[in-house]
């Protein structure tokens, strides 16, 4: 059993130091539409074969800059290269999003969450410079304060993005 | 070496910009949590935008828009036909109440049509703004007010007698103040409203952001009148109409509305 266990182990490090060839790590800026709002920031991509995992940080654009209420997003990406060519890459992707913002500063529970979860294709064109465009829909949750019930409740809706980025292969 | 000063003073000068605050000047949810915007993540006049709407600790009321159907109900309601957002065809009110349970908006939400009565409104903490519509589009004539009337009655809880109503038509105003009721006249400049001959019989005027300045906002309210300004959307806007100083402000963007009320 042992012996299983560690042919396994050598194997998969085996694996995983050939893969390195094919290691990409890439940090971008993107910019995206909201329904809520205009979404802008950084992420950074680990790209291997044809899956990517892209972590990023986003702010609401018109509150945090035009309304001065820093409204941060952060989320996950997974994404599938269906195409995998030098200058094209496309696919589809799964994304998770949280955001969060303080709306009443009087009120003791004065924010408001937002948890989405995506599904999408994509396409990125270039190499080490590429230019990439996205776009998903899925379910969204918004949590608030009820000033009626003195609870958080959670509103289901559905929603969509699209995104143009820019990133930078290291 | 001298730019370096001036970006610096410009940096003192807006960071000490004091924040105004608009306390005194009530926010409303225009259509449930907003007419036609993508901010709101409801269809407007649906339960669930009225819901929605009147959880935020921060808004005073929610405006729905009321037609009442051939079978005498009053239901939520902005346009004047239901065949752009609906699956259904022809007007409220040429519609009976069986037809009309039936019909959901056309939207990823997919929310049914709903009736006043039972719109489950928490009374008690908010106020409920009637903007009651007074033809049928379909048949181009004017409704029976007493009709109207009626149906918002039954539409309402039992002993709910502080009603507050929008109305553009100006010969309605009479039988809505001889119900006691509040009510608002939505027109277009602050001077017809001023010079209108039924003054006396509203609580004040319902009026585009902007078709009034800050001035004649404070000349109204010197008579004794109240005043809702709407149309009010993006920050810029809701900035703009908080600093008329307002009576409320009718926004289709809640959180907007809420932070510039609280900066």
């Amino acid at each position: 059993m042992k012996g299983c266990l560690l042919s396994l182990l050598i194997c998969c490090s085996c694996c995983a130091f050939h893969a390195q060839d094919s290691l990409i790590r890439s940090a971008g800026l993107n910019f995206m539409y909201h329904p809520y709002d205009f979404f802008s920031g950084v992420y950074v991509a680990r790209q291997k074969y044809r899956l990517e995992q892209r972590v990023f940080l986003n702010v609401a654009v018109n509150r945090t800059f035009f309304q001065r209420r820093f409204s941060p997003q952060t989320g996950y990406q997974l994404v599938y290269a269906v195409l995998n060519r030098k200058w094209l890459y496309a696919g589809p992707f799964v994304r998770t999003a949280l955001s969060a913002g303080r709306i009443n500063k009087l009120s003791d529970h004065s924010m408001v969450y937002n948890e989405e979860v995506f599904a999408g294709v994509f396409a990125g064109f270039g190499q080490q410079n590429r230019f990439v465009i996205s776009g998903g829909v899925g379910p969204a949750w918004e949590q608030n304060w009820s000033a009626i019930d003195s609870h958080y409740q959670t509103w289901f809706s559905w929603n969509y993005f699209l995104e143009i980025g820019y990133r930078y292969a290291f | 070496m001298r730019f370096r000063w001036l970006i610096i003073l410009l940096l003192f000068v807006v960071s000490c910009k004091k924040k105004e605050r608009f306390e005194d000047v009530g926010i409303i949810g225009h259509a449930g949590s907003g007419l036609n915007t993508s901010t709101s993540l409801y269809t407007d006049n649906s339960y669930e935008a009225v819901q929605y709407a009147a959880s935020f600790d921060g808004i005073d009321g929610v405006e729905v828009d009321i037609q009442c159907s051939s079978s005498n109900s009053a239901w939520l309601f902005h346009d004047d036909k239901l065949d752009d957002r609906t699956d259904g065809s022809g007007c409220i009110p040429s519609s009976s109440d069986d037809y009309l349970e039936d019909i959901h908006y056309a939207g990823w939400e997919n929310e049914k049509l709903v009736k006043l009565v039972n719109l489950n409104f928490p009374y008690a903490q908010k106020r409920l703004f009637l903007d009651v519509r007074s033809s049928n589009w379909c048949t181009q004539q004017m409704l029976d007010q007493q009709q109207v009337i009626q149906s918002i009655e039954l539409g309402l809880p039992a002993g709910q007698t502080d009603v507050t109503v929008v109305t553009n038509q100006v010969e309605w105003v009479h039988l809505f103040y001889l119900k006691g009721w509040k009510v608002f006249l939505n027109l277009s400049s602050a001077q017809s409203y001023l010079t209108s001959s039924i003054v006396s019989e509203t609580v004040g005027v319902c009026i585009r952001n902007n078709e009034i300045s800050g001035e004649e906002v404070k000349s109204v309210q010197q008579t004794g009148k109240e005043v809702i300004i709407f149309d009010v959307r993006s920050p810029k806007g809701i900035r703009k109409a908080f600093k008329k100083y307002p009576d409320y402000v009718m926004t289709d963007n809640l959180k907007a509305a809420i932070i510039e009320k609280y900066p």
